[in-house]
């Protein structure tokens, strides 16, 4: 079962991975650990699994991350752990995202028998989880383990976030997301109720009323970002929908989604690649890509990049769209035009200058606009009451999660912006967690294998 | 502490331990400190570095440590000329009541070495005045013990073995008397024998073995060296441990006191072997010194999720459990026909297996066209050997019954 889950992740096999495992230096006070933005402590489980205790290198990852073999597949390691590895000086960082998916998918095939002892108890304070995106899900991990009742209400029909609806099935197969999340969700004290969406089927203050003593916003950020004078064009595309529908084809019997022979991705992160990729797959025959940024400043990482490309993706960098009109045989025009960074080092759009004498014209049956998410109106209508930034972001007290208004809380994307990691809103889930059990009176679980907690979050 | 809800505690002559992993007598326990440091991270007890009376000489000598690798491996073995502690009975008293006071539920224990009878039962006394919770009796320093030729053990000799044993338990009153045994004797029995004789209430097995770790051969230095000279090291570490499940096994076998188990230990499996084998408890030295006090944490999640996987409900249930496998050779079925067979998609035909069988076995092995090994079902004797050299766990024996007994 488990080799058919992990089948589209590279998983290493048992003696490959004891054999990394020896690799591993075990260096004291590990730069690995302090690289995680959730401080997996790596050097403990590494160990665990090179002494024979794959399980306790599990439950040692999910101290800190819960999506424990998810993030060892998606997060971009060359800049977290894997970049401050000691072994770099030799050449040879340690596979330390490969490891921790490893234990994740080892406890798949070889669950534990007895299930987790007791549940929180019936008159526990209940608290409300909204999304279960990894945000969402950290902070039901944190709470349950802290004791409280915990329920998630959740707009689409399936857990997961962005790991359910955004990254591709052949990037992250859904059946280990599944696998993964579904033990969660299933612990006492945790219920799902999938299908329902704060604004569109209740408001926060009907969460209060029902008894509900503090709630978690979880929600992400699903409206696309819009690029001026494109995205208007009718017909052109934007990554998340698109995104979404392929998932939705691939995982819950949704139609495919409907792609040009000659398809334009316009954006240089990991969800304009993931674009461009599906966009392979769904039976594009050329795929381009421009961006402002030359491939060592794109945002996507090089291993994402390298991978576009090897299947097939081309590159416009250091460029942007000027004009798109559609065509007379319902394709679209494209005119760019070359940038150059007015202040170096700053990839940001109002930093590029644009170079007379370097216009292009390009001809695309599909165009798809990847340049960010942003909050979903209806989301950003039900929040009216807490303080949001400018580009309408939940504003929180780093430390805790803390929103303007006592009792919300609030972590991952929709408070954070996107162009983020899922393990980085699994850190901001479970430090909000555990502020709110704090909040409650309730004690965060103790004992000489608990890590420390994050700073902020006062027992 | 209640791992993952699993009670680890185990009972050794009366004595509680919350879980069966303790330090041995060894550098991790000669300081105060590092043992509170030990018990905060997780051990459920400690034997202070072997002691002696005031005045006692201990001329220790550096550098004292020594070690052989094994491949990308550090630390295979650990030898150390090293002494007993510098640290005399009036010091070792004031760490057994400050640690008793601070931590009355962890076992602390106290080693000690003496030459006449008078220092060993005011050893005995004095600590056992001071709280510590069993006595244990180092009779095989690879240094050699106090009062014996160089170099010789005590528990080399059965007379002196049983002598002393005798007048370490004729002055204890309240603690469990312990003989820490050494492996190098041509019969752990007899030892055992007459540490149950001199009276004692258990056994620590097995200590140190004495070795020659080695030398650079440049220099013909044998290490470690001392201005280009060494002697002969205790050896520890990894290697000795299937020395140390054999002395355990046997004496299990023969005598019925109590063991606790040392030598070589480092991971959970290797605990549960030493319990399989008739130890209750199980010390650590080399392992903590080369990955630090929180391994006790590995340990103890280990043991946890094994007995809960194997549904064992009480540490003891595993004491000794796998002695009843144990006999003479002669005792062995002769009626077993076991061949190798290969599972061809782990295989990554790298051959060895051939190399082995063809140089070491019985030319059983051939390879095809593709480079896949192809069993000879007739030359194949299944003594295993290609098994073992395998590095991908391609090949298992299959063993039957013969039909007509041998
Ligand atoms: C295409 C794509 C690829 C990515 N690839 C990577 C990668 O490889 N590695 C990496 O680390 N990160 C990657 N990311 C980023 C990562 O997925 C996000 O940072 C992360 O998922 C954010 O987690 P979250 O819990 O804050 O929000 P989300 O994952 O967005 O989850 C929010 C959840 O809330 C639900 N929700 C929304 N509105 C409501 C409502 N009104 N009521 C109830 N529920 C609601 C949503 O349905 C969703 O389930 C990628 C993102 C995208 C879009
Ligand atoms: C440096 C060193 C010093 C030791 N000193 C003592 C000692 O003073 N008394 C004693 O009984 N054993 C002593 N030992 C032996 C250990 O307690 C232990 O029995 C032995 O090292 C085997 O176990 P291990 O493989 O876990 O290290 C010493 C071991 C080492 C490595
Ligand atoms: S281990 Fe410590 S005491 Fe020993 S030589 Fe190294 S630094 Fe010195």
């Amino acid at each position: 079962m488990v080799q058919q889950v992990v089948a589209g992740l590279s998983c290493l096999v048992p003696a490959q991975a004891v054999a990394e495992a020896h690799r591993c230096l075990m260096c004291h006070d590990a730069p690995c650990t302090a690289a995680c933005p959730a401080g997996v402590d790596v050097m403990h489980f590494i160990r665990a699994l090179r002494f024979d205790n794959p399980r306790r290198a599990l439950e040692v990852i999910r101290r800190t991350n819960v999506l424990a073999g998810i993030c060892g597949a998606v997060c971009p390691k060359e800049r977290l752990c894997e970049g401050a590895c000691l072994r770099n000086a030799l050449r040879d960082p340690i596979r330390i995202g490969a490891l921790q998916t490893f234990a994740a998918a080892h406890e798949m095939a070889h669950p534990r028998r007895a299930a987790r002892a007791g549940g929180p108890s019936s008159d526990a304070p209940a608290v409300a989880v909204v999304g279960a995106g990894p945000a969402g899900l950290a902070a039901t991990d944190a709470l349950v383990r802290c004791g409280a009742r915990v329920t998630v209400f959740e707009a689409r029909e399936a857990p997961g976030g962005m790991l359910a609806y955004g990254v591709p099935e052949a990037r992250m197969p859904y059946a280990f997301v599944n696998a993964e999340v579904s033990p969660l969700l299933a612990r006492p004290g945790v219920e799902l109720t999938p299908g329902r969406a704060l604004g569109r089927d209740f408001s926060l203050d009907d969460l209060f009323s029902r008894g509900f003593r503090a709630v978690f916003l979880g929600v992400g950020l699903w409206k696309a970002a819009r690029l001026a004078g494109v995205s208007e064009v009718p017909g052109v595309l934007h990554a998340l929908p698109f995104l979404e529908a392929a998932a939705r084809h691939a995982r819950f019997h949704g139609p495919p989604p409907a792609v040009g022979p000659r398809c334009l991705v316009i954006g240089g992160g990991s969800v304009a690649l993931d674009s461009a990729e599906v966009a392979l797959r769904s039976g594009a025959r050329e795929v381009e890509v421009v961006c402002l940024e030359n491939t060592d400043e794109m945002p996507a990482t090089r291993e994402d990049i390298a991978g576009a490309w090897q299947r097939g993706a081309r590159f416009f960098n250091r460029r942007r769209v000027t004009r798109l009109q559609r065509g007379p045989d319902a394709f679209f025009l494209i005119e760019t035009i070359g940038i150059r960074w007015k202040e170096p080092g700053r990839f940001v759009p109002d930093n590029a200058e644009d170079l007379p004498g370097t216009e292009a014209r390009l001809v695309a049956d599909t165009v798809i606009v990847a340049i960010g998410q942003a909050p979903d109106p209806d989301v950003v209508r039900a929040l009216s009451g807490l303080k949001r930034d400018a580009r309408g972001l939940v504003q929180v007290d780093p430390e805790t999660g803390a929103t303007s208004v006592a009792g919300v809380f609030a972590g991952g994307d929709c408070a954070s912006g996107c162009g983020r990691t899922v393990v980085a809103s699994v850190a901001e889930g479970r430090r909000a967690g555990l502020a709110i059990a704090a909040h409650l009176g309730l004690r965060p679980p103790t004992g000489p294998y608990e890590p420390a907690l994050p700073r902020g979050v006062v027992s | 502490m209640k791992a993952y809800g699993m009670d680890l505690s185990v009972n050794f002559c009366g004595i509680r331990f919350e879980h069966p992993f303790l330090l041995s007598a060894a550098p991790p326990t000669d300081d105060l400190d590092m043992v509170r440091r030990a018990f905060d991270a997780g051990w459920a007890g400690a034997v202070l570095k072997t002691t002696s009376v005031e005045g006692t000489p201990v001329p220790l000598k550096y550098p004292m440590i020594s070690s052989t690798d094994l491949g990308p491996q550090r630390v295979a073995s650990l030898g150390n000329i090293d002494l007993i502690s510098e640290h005399h009975i009036d010091v070792v008293e004031r760490r057994v009541e400050a640690l008793k006071r601070e931590y009355p539920d962890h076992v602390v224990a106290a080693s000690i070495m003496g030459s006449r009878q008078e220092d060993w039962q005011t050893l005995v006394q004095r600590l056992e005045a001071a709280g510590a919770d069993f006595i244990e009796c180092s009779f095989s320093c690879p240094q050699g013990s106090m009062g014996e030729r160089p170099g010789a053990m005590l528990a080399q000799s059965l007379a002196a073995t049983e002598r002393v044993a005798g007048w370490v338990k004729a002055a204890a009153r309240r603690c469990p008397v312990v003989i820490k045994i050494t492996p190098q004797v041509t019969d752990i029995v007899e030892v055992a024998q007459a540490v149950q004789r001199g009276g004692a209430d258990a056994i620590c097995a097995s200590n140190t073995i004495p070795s020659l770790p080695g030398f650079d051969v440049a220099t013909r230095t044998p290490s470690p060296g001392l201005d280009g000279k060494s002697t002969y090291s205790g050896l520890s570490g990894p290697a000795i441990k299937p020395i140390t499940l054999r002395t355990i096994a046997e004496i299990a076998r023969a005598v019925p006191l109590p063991i606790t188990g040392t030598g070589g230990p480092t991971t959970w499996k290797d605990a549960v072997e030493f319990l399989l084998v008739g130890a209750r408890t199980v010390q650590f030295a080399t392992a903590v010194m080369h990955h630090g006090f929180d391994l006790v944490e590995d340990l103890v999640d280990g043991l946890a999720f094994f007995m809960e996987d194997a549904g064992i409900e009480h540490v003891s249930d595993l004491v000794g459990a796998a002695l009843p496998r144990l006999r003479g050779h002669e005792d062995l079925p002769g009626d077993l026909r076991a061949r190798s067979e290969v599972t061809e998609a782990l295989c990554v035909r790298c051959d060895l297996c051939h190399v082995a069988c063809r140089d070491g076995g019985h030319g059983a092995i051939q390879v095809d066209s593709d480079r896949l090994p192809r069993i000879d079902e007739e030359r194949c004797v299944g003594c295993g050997l290609c098994v073992r050299v395998c590095p991908t766990g391609a090949l298992h024996l299959k063993v039957e019954r013969c039909a007509q007994p041998s």
